[in-house]
């Protein structure tokens, strides 16, 4: 019995390594039987490596001297015990060195573990063809998005056979829908082309390709136009995946030589929606492979979704074929939410939570964190939790104290001094020149932009912020407010500058 | 002095969540708890200055797991110094993924996104991601955006420094698992003299031990003195 000797061993070598090492590398080792050999499995091949170096002939001592004559030899290998029930492609590893071949268990391109005789391409055709960002990406144990258990009770977790046996899932989130969306006049015209191309998918919204700075709800959106599509059709084939799963994907249908049964799953979509786009970059063969899955859905009228965190063609690492194509359907961005729809989201939220919050205490915390939806709702829960535990109610005074060190911090970065800074080194101009007197719109301009972001970003009063540019009137800095809110509707550049200095200082 | 030779018996020191000790951190060991045995994805940080006990929580938190059947993974990532970034591939197929010393991350993109990836995988399958920090993600530097906005939106445990009261409790209930009687005033005297951070004390408890043992010693004020060479 290899496995109750490797307890035995367990046990042995806990009271001989520091709990550290033998927390992080001996314990979380898993250990199978095949035929009277050891199995002990390592989450990816570093770990393996390093317990090789580390640990292994320790580990083959110690079963000596405790069994002697009857020890189990001892193989190295990675994988995982939940998807590995059939363990191939690996190699003796010994102490002097280890290395693995292949991969362990089933993957949705390949064929079935049970079956599983196909060779892993060989290292050099690989190299040629995808870059080592790629090949790492998909060393992970492949299927994991498959055997999940607390996704199941959030997620459609929809299995729809299609062409060639391949298992279609679509890893939708179920909480992300349109009704928990709130809607606001920084994402509305998002919410609107994302429930256009819901209703029309295929349709002339198409790719559709939001963007827009972190934690604004792309996802969200992306998320409800997928389960909306389905419950309208509930034949429809939709995918969710981040863009890393496509590449590991891919990387893992060339080492399995299933590339075709790759190119038709993706292809036999009706909606494919890519997260976080922006991490192909630097990943050529990845986007060889998308360029063409990406032509293919759209020639078939299949719809295509995607998110990133610019607009595509700030892009870099990223082909410029691949660019001008995310254009071509419709692209929004979703902008972060202004103070009422923040006030909303926590209003929401707390509701969701089954928590009372006061639109008092709501507006409170709008007000703090200024940055983005996924922030606001950290604080949220930070505040929810401290609520429980404490059982006090949620009022201004509660917020305060809960949020005592993410304010400091956010207060810290929003000063009017470190507006000046930053607009001054933005316009490439001296802090000097914005307290000056001097009038020229080159100078103008810079200072009455500060001047607007110390007013919606600290609490500091007209007066004070006048003081500090230099000891101007109060109506200078009400002027310049006036001004800034003018020139951002007429002015794109204005406008891209101020969202700009708003994600620079509160982020 | 005649000396015993002790036999070297296999002893457990093992951290769990019963001997967490801290009246200050009562709250935050609740909420550990409680998070623990939600069934939901989670990213939890556990936040506190050296000697908190976050690296006891994280290595217990792992034990807890493993005793309900779950798999569980602890890694500091001041080892991460010596690997690549490619170390943390894989690692969600562990139900719980603890991660140590995230201030030791190297400051590289590489790293940042390979943290970014394992923590969407790990919530995409269902687990959970606990980060010991010296201080809330918020107030630390991130160059990948997408992670630090992760991160910020992580729940925040605070743990707070243990004060003497609480050291004292720790070396009085390690000395007893140990089976050695350790006064109130003998351990004043140690913590006025030793380092403060609990692996160090523990460390040292052992020594004491270790020589009363051998000497067939009570632990008393002289005694201790004579050993450590205070």
């Amino acid at each position: 019995m290899p496995q109750q000797k490797w307890q035995e061993c367990l046990d042995v070598l806990r009271d001989e390594f520091p709990a550290q090492q033998f927390n992080t590398w001996i314990r979380p080792l898993q250990s199978q039987q095949q035929d009277d050999a050891l199995i002990l499995l390592a989450p990816n091949r570093f770990v393996m490596d390093w317990v090789s170096q580390k640990y292994l002939a320790r580990i083959e001592e110690v079963l000596k001297d405790r069994f002697p004559g009857d020890f189990p030899a001892v193989q190295l290998q990675v994988g995982s015990a939940r998807d590995s029930k059939n363990v191939n492609g690996s190699t003796r590893v010994n102490g002097s060195g280890a290395k693995v071949n292949g991969s362990t268990g089933a993957n949705r391109f390949g064929k079935s573990p049970a079956a599983d005789d196909v060779a892993p391409a060989p290292e050099s055709e690989l190299a040629s063809a995808v870059s080592r960002d790629e090949v790492n990406t998909a060393s992970q144990s492949p299927d994991k998005h498959y055997q999940t258990r607390a996704w199941d009770s959030r997620s459609q977790h929809r299995r729809v056979q299609v062409e060639g046996g391949v298992k279609h899932e679509s890893f939708l989130n179920r909480q992300f829908t349109f009704e928990t969306f709130v809607e606001g006049k920084s994402n509305q015209l998002a919410r609107a082309a994302s429930m256009q191309v819901a209703e029309n998918p295929g349709g002339s919204y198409n790719p559709l390709f939001l963007y827009g700075g972190v934690g604004l709800g792309k996802t969200h959106l992306m998320h409800a136009v997928g389960s909306e599509i389905v419950r309208r059709n509930p034949n429809a084939k939709v995918a969710y995946l981040r863009s890393e799963r496509f590449v590991a994907d891919m990387v893992k249908a060339l080492q399995l030589n299933a590339i075709n049964e790759f190119k038709r799953y993706y292809r036999s979509l009706d909606a494919l929606l890519i997260d976080d786009i922006q991490f192909f970059a630097g990943k050529e063969r990845s986007q060889e492979e998308f360029f063409h899955t990406f032509n293919a859905l759209l020639e078939g009228g299949q719809q295509i979704i995607l998110t990133c965190d610019r607009f595509p063609k700030e892009i870099v690492n990223m082909e410029e074929r691949l660019k001008s194509r995310f254009g071509w359907g419709l692209t929004v961005m979703v902008e972060p939410p202004e103070l009422e729809t923040r006030v909303a989201i926590i209003m929401k939220k707390a509701e969701q939570a089954r928590v009372a919050i006061s639109s008092e205490a709501a507006f409170f915390i709008a007000q703090k964190i200024r940055s983005n939806v996924r922030e606001l709702e950290g604080a949220l829960k930070l505040v929810i939790a401290n609520s429980h535990f404490t059982g006090q109610q949620i009022t201004p005074a509660f917020i305060r104290e809960s949020l005592k060190d993410l304010l400091a911090l956010h207060e810290k970065q929003v000063s009017i001094d470190n507006i000046q800074r930053t607009v001054a080194e933005y316009y490439k101009m001296k802090v000097a020149e914005l307290h000056s007197k001097r009038r020229t719109r080159s100078i103008t301009r810079p200072r009455q932009m500060a001047m607007a972001l110390a007013k919606e970003l600290t609490n500091h009063s007209l007066p004070e912020i006048g003081e500090a540019f230099g000891g101007r009137d109060h109506t200078t800095v009400l002027h310049a407010c006036k001004k800034i809110v003018q020139l951002q509707e007429t002015d794109p550049a204005i406008r891209e500058d101020y969202q700009n200095f708003m994600r620079l200082l509160t982020s | 002095m005649q000396e015993q030779l002790p036999l070297r018996v296999s002893l457990r020191d093992e951290a769990t969540l019963e001997n967490y000790h801290g009246e200050h951190n009562r709250q935050g060991l609740a909420r550990v708890r409680q998070i623990l045995a939600a069934p939901e994805p989670a990213v939890t940080v556990l936040c506190g200055g050296s000697g908190a006990g976050k690296s006891h929580l994280l290595n217990a938190l792992c034990l807890a797991a493993e005793a309900q059947g779950d798999s569980a993974l602890c890694l500091s990532l001041s080892e991460a110094q010596h690997l690549p970034a490619e170390a943390l591939l894989g690692l969600e197929q562990f139900r719980l993924v603890c991660l140590d010393d995230l201030q030791a991350l190297p400051a590289d993109p590489a790293w940042e996104e390979a943290l970014f990836h394992l923590h969407n995988r790990v919530l995409d399958a269902g687990g959970q991601l606990w980060i010991g920090a010296p201080a809330p993600p918020a107030t630390m530097h991130w160059q990948l955006p997408d992670l630090a906005s992760r991160l910020k939106a992580a729940a925040v445990i605070q743990l707070r420094s243990p004060e003497d009261d609480d050291l004292l409790h720790l070396l009085q209930a390690r000395a007893a698992s140990r089976g050695l009687e350790l006064a109130e005033e003998v351990g004043r005297y140690v913590l006025r003299r030793a380092p403060r951070d609990t692996g160090s004390l523990l460390e040292l408890l052992a020594q004491l031990d270790d020589a009363s043992l051998r000497n067939q010693r009570r632990l008393t004020i002289p005694f201790v003195k004579t050993v450590m060479a205070w």
